[in-house]
């Protein structure tokens, strides 16, 4: 294509493969997508911080330090998902149950409902 | 990250030079072909969620022979001390052995576009499940090779850092079993743990971010207590 030819001189494929591109882009929920990256962005920040907690506790053993830090680490990326799934989302365990027992997804037919 | 991309190209050589990698993937790619051509010729159906499923479980079973290695093997011929002594941050280490393995595993995912090629030239295959398909497995691998190394790192035997992995993955796989035994909300907090709850949606063409979330996260925990773990030493 030369710098003469526009958008409209591509071929049809294209054109329409663009088209849809940008629908697709246009569809996204960018407050969503900012939500995540900021969770994404404050557990990389913890996690970079729990890297200087110094390797034994000063009231603690070897041991119950290193499970401490496990555990802290475990329920940081617990909350962080609780964050990523907001609660308008959140299926009802029991409609997700029933949902399971007939072999569909559970996450995704809850979802869908 | 000069640094990085050192003990990167150090660890990819590694693992491109050991007979380990060809033989996971000749496995993996045999087994993968037989299925598709096996589901192509009796459903007749132009799509691939079949083979990802097939995919998931494989890797499963696949993945922990490449990353049992990674930090047993450094352990036993005990160079893990002198690599930690060098003035290199475990992170540095940890981040180099992940995304090795990481590309080894990715790349073995790629070589299956052909079955994706094939379909678009016999048919018309719906291309969405297939980019979330891909994006599924992708992260699937993330995460699966992140618990791997975590495994690799607490123990100098490679056998037992295979099975530790395995077992780990088979338990989150089928995390979302107990939850029948569970009172809510335990219940919800065991379905949400499970890998194939997140993996299924996608695979199937539902992108949700909590799905993207879980995967992304979850390998963070694991590469962080790897690093955590190797600092302790």
């Amino acid at each position: 294509m030369n710098d003469q030819q526009g958008f409209k001189d591509m071929p049809a494929e294209d054109a329409s493969f663009l088209h849809s591109l940008l629908q697709s882009l246009q569809s996204l929920d960018w407050i969503n997508l900012g939500w995540f990256a900021g969770v994404v962005f404050a557990l990389v920040l913890l996690f970079v911080a729990g890297l200087k907690v110094p390797v034994r506790l000063a009231f603690a053993s070897r041991v119950a330090s290193a499970t401490l830090v496990a555990a802290a680490a475990l329920t940081v990326t617990i909350l962080a998902n609780l964050a990523l799934f907001p609660p308008r989302r959140a299926p009802r365990p029991h409609a997700r149950k029933g949902l399971h027992a007939v072999g569909g997804g559970a996450r995704g037919r809850a979802r869908a409902q | 990250m000069r640094t990085l991309r050192i003990l990167f190209a150090k660890e990819l050589n590694a693992t491109l030079t050991s007979p380990i990698g060809y033989t996971v993937a000749a496995v993996f790619l045999l087994v993968l072909g037989y299925t598709f051509s096996l589901t192509l010729f009796v459903t007749k159906v132009a799509n691939l969620q079949y083979i990802f499923h097939q995919m998931y479980v494989l890797s499963i079973l696949l993945v922990p022979v490449l990353t049992m290695r990674t930090f047993a093997e450094e352990r036993r011929s005990e160079t893990l001390e002198l690599l930690l002594t060098a003035p290199v941050r475990e992170l540095s280490v940890v981040l180099a052995k992940y995304a090795a393995t990481l590309t080894l595993v990715i790349g073995i995912f790629a070589l299956t576009l052909v079955y994706a090629v094939i379909l678009d030239r016999y048919g018309e295959p719906d291309w969405g499940p297939i980019y979330a398909g891909y994006l599924a497995l992708a992260l699937h691998a993330s995460l699966l090779v992140s618990v791997g190394l975590l495994m690799s790192s607490i123990t100098e035997s490679q056998v037992v850092a295979a099975a530790l992995s395995i077992g780990a993955f088979l338990m989150l796989w089928f995390a979302d079993s107990v939850s029948y035994l569970l009172p809510p909300p335990f219940d919800s907090f065991a379905i949400n743990l499970s890998l194939i709850g997140h993996f299924k949606p996608m695979v199937s063409g539902s992108v949700f971010l909590s799905d993207i979330g879980y995967f992304v996260t979850a390998s963070m925990l694991a590469l962080f207590l790897t690093t955590w773990g190797l600092a302790q030493r």
